[in-house]
């Protein structure tokens, strides 16, 4: 009985474990022009709540008179997220950075650009060519920093002390000091 | 003995120090409320003895804004008041019947029927009935019962199981109740002194309606007649029926027909209908008919119907024989141009009706036409200046007889431009202005005459010498002309100034900036203006939108430089309107002002439930809430957000650098499926997330508050238990920071510019949460000229109507956790985190006021750097003047200027008699030594 209820709570821990961590989404990440009307397609990228990889990437051109060019990808509803970005933080050589901005179930929600001279946390990223990925999973909110609790015994009393300590096991130091110093004077008496 | 009264005393001594530091002197002085019911509506409103045995009466009203309130007719004040509904979005019939010689007041709105003590508006019981109150009526019924008990309630109500309740008057307890099957609808309910009816309407096959009369046995609720009383194609809709009677001696229904042609009655309990001709008298259609009729059972059954033409209104008075239930009219009372009121007032059986017109107030006998008073309506123009003369829209009277002729009639009328007025013999005795009840935007506008000064200046820096001198010449020849009248009060301004009251005064005179005006558009389509600082009178109040019944706009009003106030509707064009006096700046603006998106201004709104934003005519970025996301609320950094200093200068002389960015907002999202809320700081003009959290277990449906300023941001819901947090409202603060590192700007340190497209530079946040005791539903923050002066979080608090100013300070997100402050945090101010925030009773603005139903709060920086002005608007107007930092800039007014006048000439006499004998001294010292 024991054995087969620990097992089905590791089975289901180990569910858990394969769908919190190891389901591998992918998105398509498109980049186009403020003044283009189609978007190109720039990465594709497979993430998972922790970490993300490049599985394809194709650097974007644009023409000399674009200067803001949008990055952004499909939600399914058929609207798209992204932000604007400037144009000459996609010239190839520049090496560039894509957050996927994800929510707490591990689906993205919105992206990040820049480009490393704005320095990495690169504790997740993974690089293709001049372009990495990194993902930034939503943080839980702050909670109010509480003291300890004070707990209750079951009859509502305040939880018992510690027991005190007896005399002995308090002094015994003492008592133990006062008898080594007996026993040296009374060997110095007798010699 | 001794060094224990001395203790005593010391101890007292003490407790003046702290209690002064209140600032006994400032509360009721530099602050202002107005505690307002709302619009009142003609039916919920009239004059009623709380104390039968006494004859003072007061003014009961439930409002348009649901909320139920007695004023006293001698000096405007609110006896007591209770809302009702705390959400205007609902828009249901409200009732208030009072019955006679009754202590109690009852109401009736939305579901619930309510009995209130009518001298302290306690609430004597409740009931919520099934479906959504048709009507709510005292039976007026003589059961011989003794007269001191309460009077039942009849209560009608509609939806799906439609009902007439009989409610006793002293329990709330339900006596009977008659379902009313089918599918009419119920209207109203009528009680004679014998009688109860129920008037529903029926739908015919097509689409009129017919009345239908069901009596019923008060005693037992049993139906015992029913029948149809208009005949077919009568009533197309239910607003030509103009009433229907209660609680008189024999009640009536009456209705018109869609062309206001014929005005049709019927006795209730008889089924003959008589039928009246409405007279044109002249061009204009008729556009509404009312009726006037007592509500006392005992009352002579005599009645008033109320004729409205565009241009002017006329009335006629019926008599009903009750015994044989027939109408006939007895007289009728001329054509007057405009609108009036008319009000019906009781004197033991006898009827009598006010009307007031434009010009005057005329009360008449309902038995004859013969004029009992007359007085010419003196001083009733509320703004001073309004060029079009308030319109009465209706009125409630009081008549009071002495010796057989009428000695006072008390009014309050309520106008079109908003204002309750009581009219004690024609001529006003207070005003009420309710209609500020319904504001829903407003903004402080600087006034014009300090804007032309600045102007003047400005032309002299940026003109050359000798232009300047010229100018500055003639702007001096030009000051001159006002001399004499500077001259003539200069006595009165030097008295002022002993007595303290050098804050007070004009617009014209106004150094510290206190006397800003303030403009509220209300709901109906007005803008109202008034002084920040003499709140008392309103400076003008004018229409400027033209809505159709029904119709709502939505103003956002702002004021781009002193003197002007632009009223916006939406997305249309502003209209400038001068702020000291209303007036329209410009009718048309010039085609060329129109606001062409620029090419280079990025733009963002909320649309389709995401964020859009576009850069000239294109779209730039989005930002699209996933699947089950709502937008709950989007706060940009204010656009005029001055700030000192870009660095917080720590104990130990290093600087923390603030990370300021003027494109940033905090959008507020919200899953009701997982019960999480998502904040996201963004910058608006690249899109980009630069600070996000997510809380969990939060409760969407109280009020989530979020503000945006500086550098920092703060958040406040509710939320439920969770493992590291317990249950309750959390006050949640951010602050961002360039670096965390002191002396180190991070990534933009080699930057001299930087553009928000091409760095990615992102801020590193301190967030502290603390545990508040209430709810916050809107939050605001102080502004001051310079932004030295430290701020002050505002925050409405709904339950217990109030306004709390935090300090800074206290919210710090530096404050030190589980640990004592360090020498240097000391020095900096910070305390040790605790985790719990109790609102300082200092704090409370309103200090012991209620400010009911607070929407919104407006900032203002005054000229003075110390000095913020606050305006709050929803229900209660209530504005104050806040110092966070304290007025280091001003003398308050415990500084005595005559003392010290005073200590100088002493000083200076005691120097004049001493130095003589100084000299002496002096002299005879050198001969000593020599």
């Amino acid at each position: 009985m024991r054995t087969t209820t620990a097992l089905a709570l590791l089975l289901a821990f180990l569910c858990h474990l394969s769908s919190g961590v190891s389901q591998e989404h992918t998105v398509d990440i498109f980049a186009w022009p403020v003044s283009a009307v189609k978007s190109q397609s720039l990465a594709r990228i497979s993430y998972n709540s922790t970490a993300a990889t490049i599985k394809s990437y194709t650097p974007l051109s644009v023409a000399d008179n674009d200067d803001v060019v949008r990055v952004g990808f499909y939600h399914p509803s058929g609207s798209w997220s992204g932000i604007a970005t400037s144009a000459s933080n996609l010239a190839p050589g520049r090496d560039k950075k894509l957050q996927l901005h994800l929510n707490s179930d591990g689906e993205v929600y919105h992206l990040g650009f820049k480009t490393l001279e704005y320095g990495t946390s690169s504790k997740t990223s993974n690089k293709k060519d001049d372009l990495s990925v990194e993902v930034m999973k939503i943080k839980p909110g702050p909670t109010p920093h509480l003291n300890k609790p004070v707990v209750l015994n079951p009859d509502g009393t305040v939880g018992d002390k510690e027991p005190e300590k007896t005399f002995l096991q308090k002094y015994w130091w003492a008592i133990a000091g006062f008898l080594v110093l007996q026993l040296v004077m009374n060997g110095a008496k007798q010699e | 003995m001794w060094l224990h009264s001395l203790q005593v005393i010391f101890a007292a001594a003490c407790f003046v120090r702290l209690s002064a530091a209140v600032f006994a002197d400032e509360a009721w002085n530099v602050d202002y409320h107005y505690a307002l019911l709302g619009e009142p509506k003609e039916e919920t409103t009239f004059f009623h003895q709380p104390n039968p045995s006494s004859k003072a009466s007061l003014i009961y009203s439930l409002s348009e804004q649901g909320v139920l309130g007695a004023i006293n007719p001698r000096d405007g004040s609110v006896v007591w008041r209770q809302p009702l509904l705390r959400d205007d979005t609902a828009q249901n019939a409200s009732f208030l019947r009072a019955g006679e010689d009754r202590d109690v007041v009852v109401s009736g709105l939305g579901r619930q029927v309510a009995a209130w003590n009518a001298a302290d508006g306690r609430l004597e019981w409740d009931l919520i009935v099934d479906g959504d109150l048709a009507d709510v009526e005292i039976l007026a019924l003589d059961e011989g019962t003794p007269t001191t008990g309460a009077k039942d309630v009849i209560a009608l109500s509609g939806g799906e199981h439609a009902a007439v309740r009989r409610i006793d008057g002293a329990t709330g307890a339900v006596k009977w109740r008659h379902p009313l099957d089918g599918p009419d609808v119920p209207y109203q309910v009528s009680a004679s002194a014998t009688e109860l009816y129920a008037i529903a309407l029926h739908k015919t096959m097509l689409g009129y309606y017919k009345l239908k009369v069901i009596s019923l046995d008060p005693v037992t609720g049993r139906k015992t007649d029913e029948h149809m009383l208009s005949s077919e194609s009568e009533l197309t809709t239910t607003d030509t029926i103009v009433s229907v009677g209660a609680n008189s001696a024999s009640p009536i229904i009456a209705w018109t027909d869609s062309a206001a042609s014929v005005l049709k009655l019927n006795v209730l309990g008889t089924s003959g209908v008589s039928s009246f001709n409405i007279d044109k008298h002249g061009e204009g259609a008729v556009r509404r008919v009312r009726m006037h009729a007592p509500r006392h059972s005992n009352a002579l059954a005599h009645f008033l119907v109320h004729y409205e033409s565009d241009t002017a209104h006329w009335a006629e008075v019926f008599h009903i024989d009750v015994r044989n239930g027939k109408v006939e009219k007895a007289y009728s009372l001329p054509k007057a141009a405009g609108r009036g009121a008319f009000s019906t007032s009781v004197i033991d059986a006898n009827v009598y009706f006010t009307r007031v017109t434009q010009t005057e107030v005329v009360t008449v006998a309902s038995a004859s036409h013969g004029i009992l008073s007359r007085w010419s309506l003196q001083g009733a123009r509320v703004a001073d200046n309004s060029n079009s003369t308030p319109e009465p829209i209706h009125a409630v009277s009081e008549v009071s007889f002495k010796d057989n002729a009428v000695s006072a009639v008390r009014t309050a009328l309520y106008t079109s431009t908003g204002d309750w007025i009581l009219l004690r013999n024609g001529s006003p005795a207070w005003t009420r202005p309710e209609i500020l009840a319904t504001t829903i935007a407003a903004t402080f506008a600087a006034p014009a005459e300090a804007e032309a000064l600045v102007k003047q200046l400005q032309a002299e820096a940026h003109s050359n010498p000798v232009q300047a001198y010229s100018h500055r010449l003639q702007r001096h020849i030009a000051d001159l002309k006002l001399l004499p009248a500077i001259l003539s009060s200069l006595p009165q301004r030097i008295i002022d100034a002993f007595f303290g009251n050098s804050a007070e005064g004009g617009i014209g005179h106004d150094g510290f900036g206190f006397h800003q005006i303030i403009a509220c558009a209300t709901k109906s389509g007005r803008v109202v203006a008034f002084d920040a600082a003499s709140p008392t009178k309103i400076l003008w109040n004018r229409q400027v939108a033209d809505l159709q019944p029904g119709q709502s706009w939505q103003p956002s009003l702002y004021s781009p430089r002193g003197g002007v106030i632009v009223v916006r509707s939406r997305a249309d064009i502003g209209v400038e309107y001068s702020a000291t006096d209303g007036e329209l700046l410009a009718s048309t603006l010039p085609v060329a002002e129109r606001e062409v998106p620029s090419s280079k201004a990025m733009q963002y709104t909320i649309r389709s439930g995401g964020l859009e934003a576009t850069l000239g005519e294109r779209s730039a970025w989005h930002f699209v809430p996933a699947n089950g996301e709502t937008v709950i609320s989007l706060v940009p950094r204010p656009i005029n957000d001055p700030v000192a200093s870009i660095g917080k200068v720590l104990g130990d002389r290093r600087v923390l650098y603030k990370y300021l960015d003027p494109n940033l907002a905090l959008l507020v999202t919200g899953r009701n499926a997982s019960r999480t809320a998502s904040f996201y700081v963004l910058n608006t003009v690249s899109g980009a997330v630069i600070h996000s959290s997510m809380h969990t277990g939060v409760d969407l449906d109280a009020p989530i508050s979020s503000m945006m300023s500086e550098n920092w941001f703060a958040y406040s819901f509710t939320a439920e238990a969770s493992d590291d947090s317990p249950k309750g409202h959390q006050l949640v603060v951010g602050e961002l920071f360039e670096s965390l590192v002191p002396n180190d700007r991070g990534l933009l340190s080699a930057k001299a510019n930087y553009s928000s497209l091409e760095s990615g530079a992102e801020p590193f946040s301190l967030v502290h949460t603390y545990q508040i005791p209430e709810r916050i539903s809107k939050m605001a923050v102080t502004r001051t000229r310079q932004g030295i002066t430290s701020r002050q979080l505002l925050a409405v608090l709904p339950d217990s109507n109030a306004l709390v100013g935090i300090p800074y300070g206290v919210l710090d997100p530096r404050r030190p956790v589980h640990r004592d402050p360090t020498k240097d945090e000391q020095m900096e101010g910070l305390v040790k985190y605790t985790p719990v925030l109790d609102f300082d009773p200092k704090w409370y603005l309103n200090h012991q006021r209620e400010v009911v139903g607070i929407k919104d709060v407006e900032t203002s920086p005054a000229l003075i750097e110390s000095t913020s002005l606050v305006f709050a608007y929803g229900l209660d107007i209530f504005g104050t003047r806040l110092s966070p930092s304290f007025s280091f800039d001003i003398l308050g007014k415990d500084f005595n200027k005559f003392q010290m006048l005073a200590t100088v000439a002493a000083l200076a006499v005691a120097t004049f008699v001493v130095a003589p004998l100084v000299m002496r001294k002096q002299v005879d010292q050198r001969w000593k030594l020599l």
